[in-house]
């Protein structure tokens, strides 16, 4: 997803030219193309990231339309207070795309996973939430970004996440995107976990369960509507995130399904709970560690259901 | 309003005084400390005018210390850029004018502050999208000494000097008194123009509450030809104007009584 973010954010700036990339230190090997081409719209702020989200919205302040690109779990943590503050206070609308979102970074350590970031983005006001998970979502939730203009974060994984959608998706990206229809459970994905639930659903189907699994790219503003349609129409929902269960998509779910009354029989939302990772691991072994996989998660989704039948 | 600096910042000390003494708001000190470089920025800088407020080539203007809003409202005022009669509605239930100022709502105030250590790194972002848009006018920040304990000015700077931001003006208002205690107790930040120095920017150091020199080094600052960021190290007295308030701590939190007021109006009128 990165190489699609330099492509599209090469293309909005070749179109716009108020449009910059702001680095923090990091994107060697990717960012270049791009500050070739367009020169004094390229800045690397340094490792230094409150400086990274005050001068972006500084950029912003004075009618820039900067993208600014750094690891998810720096930028959300050391620059909260900036995000809250120069970004949404003030109404600077910078687009802060975060790279390494979960587990991404798995063998790096805690210290590069990021499983608190969607619950404090979706905290701050004026502040749109994204969380795309393969590259054609991500052009499209980037062009959703650039066009409404508004503060907005991007969280995506790292580097080469094929593709899971066929097609080009039209922007806007802020509705549910169905990838399959089912009658008994309904599974929502957020982010690039997305591809394991694809899994899930196909070991849920050859056991012979009806699954509609949707993409949900946008967690603030949720698609409502979607939600609570599935919440309706299915026995069972699930939610599957690579986040804490605590405040982040299951969580805002879980709200909206409380609010209306429309819990269904089985409800439960899969992510890491209140935990660091006990030990090292690749994404896909911290996935299995904390029950992600997509077998472990068809198996207790298989669990649940039969207890309810 | 007057273009004098001088009756333009005794007519906001006398302002501040009574709309702290009605209110309880505090930061009276550190608002007597920015007073004078607040009236000579607003009365031969700055250039504002209730036209000119959304125009790109302005002057840019940010507080960074944002706990002055009294003043800086009061500044706002005597500049004819807010009513007079707002002054009144200072912390007021429903109105705009916090304890720390907020963008937006109030015409003038360029920047929402209250935490500190935002306004470099805001100030440079508005300065390099001011030189790669050719917009022209110069954008000054006013921060407290006591600020610069934060690392986020100093990661600013870094970037500000790497980018030969000649259009970003600091102001440090070099009272040496903070919250808790004096700068020497707190941190000891030392020999600040040194420190600016050292991170590669222009330093000038100037009476804060002398009109002619700051007059003079502000008009200079980022035209000549220099390419670095200029620093100014405005030494102050915390409470300035006010002999009961100069020099003392507590009046960072204290606001006047009617018995105080009457004295610092005194004072002032003289």
């Amino acid at each position: 997803m990165r190489n699609t973010f330099v492509k599209t954010v090469s293309r909005l700036a070749r179109e716009d030219p108020k449009v910059m990339l702001v680095i923090g230190d990091t994107g060697f090997s990717v960012m270049e193309p791009f500050e070739a081409e367009f020169g004094e719209r390229f800045v690397n702020v340094g490792i230094a990231e409150q400086d990274f989200i005050s001068f972006s919205a500084g950029l912003a302040a004075a009618g820039m339309k900067p993208f600014a690109y750094n690891v998810v779990s720096f930028m959300t943590l050391r620059g909260a207070e900036e995000i809250l503050l120069d970004v949404c206070y003030q109404e600077n609308p910078v687009v802060l795309v975060g790279v390494g979102g979960g587990f991404a970074y798995g063998p790096a350590g805690p210290t590069h996973h990021a499983l608190q970031d969607i619950a404090m983005m979706c905290a701050f006001p004026n502040l749109d939430v994204y969380c795309p998970a393969d590259p054609a979502e991500m052009e499209a939730v980037m062009l959703t970004a650039y066009q409404n203009a508004n503060p907005a974060y991007i969280r995506i994984g790292r580097s080469a996440d094929d593709p899971i959608h066929k097609l080009p998706l039209k922007a806007p990206a802020r509705k549910a995107i169905q990838l399959g229809q089912g009658d008994e459970i309904a599974i929502l994905a957020c982010g690039t976990i997305l591809r394991e639930a694809v899994e899930t659903r196909a070991l849920l189907k050859a056991r012979g369960l009806s699954v509609t699994l949707y993409s949900i790219p946008c967690v603030k503003p949720l698609d409502v509507e979607t939600v609570l349609t599935c919440a309706g129409t299915h026995q069972a929902l699930f939610t599957i995130e690579e986040h804490g269960v605590s405040g982040g998509f299951g969580s805002a779910v879980a709200s909206l399904l409380a609010e209306h009354g429309k819990c269904p029989a089985v409800f439960h939302r899969y992510g890491v709970p209140d935990s660091f990772a006990m030990v090292t691991g690749s994404r896909e072994y911290q996935l299995r560690y904390f029950g992600l996989s997509p077998e472990q998660v068809a198996e207790d989704i298989c669990k649940r259901w039969e207890a309810v039948q | 309003m007057t273009n004098s600096p001088k009756e333009f910042a005794r007519a906001v000390r006398m302002h501040v005084a009574e709309i702290l003494c009605r209110t309880h708001d505090s930061h009276i000190g550190g608002g007597y400390s920015s007073a004078d470089i607040l009236a000579v920025l607003y009365t031969r800088i700055l250039g504002l005018t209730p036209d000119n407020l959304e125009d790109p080539d302005r002057n840019v203007f940010l507080l960074s210390k944002g706990h002055i809003a009294a003043t800086f409202y009061t500044t706002l005022a005597c500049a004819g850029l807010i009513p007079m009669e707002d002054l009144a509605l200072h912390v007021a239930d429903g109105e705009n004018y916090a304890g720390h100022t907020r963008r937006f709502v109030v015409p003038g105030v360029e920047m929402s502050a209250g935490s500190l250590g935002h306004g470099p790194g805001l100030g440079a972002g508005v300065a390099y999208a001011k030189r790669i848009q050719n917009n022209g006018g110069r954008v000054f920040v006013l921060l407290g000494d006591g600020e610069c304990n934060e690392g986020s000015v100093w990661e600013s700077v870094m970037l500000a000097v790497r980018l030969s931001l000649e259009n970003l003006i600091l102001i440090v208002d070099r009272n040496r008194l903070q919250s808790y205690g004096s700068d020497e107790q707190v941190l000891n930040l030392g020999d600040l123009s040194e420190k600016f120095c050292a991170f590669g920017c222009r330093v000038e150091a100037v009476d804060g509450h002398d009109y002619a020199a700051l007059e003079d080094c502000f008009s200079r600052a980022g035209l000549d030809g220099d390419p670095r960021p200029t620093v100014v190290i405005a030494h102050t007295v915390k409470g300035k104007g006010v002999s009961f308030m100069e020099n003392r701590l507590e009046w960072h939190f204290k606001s006047p009584n009617q018995e105080q007021l009457a004295q610092a109006l005194e004072e002032l009128g003289q």
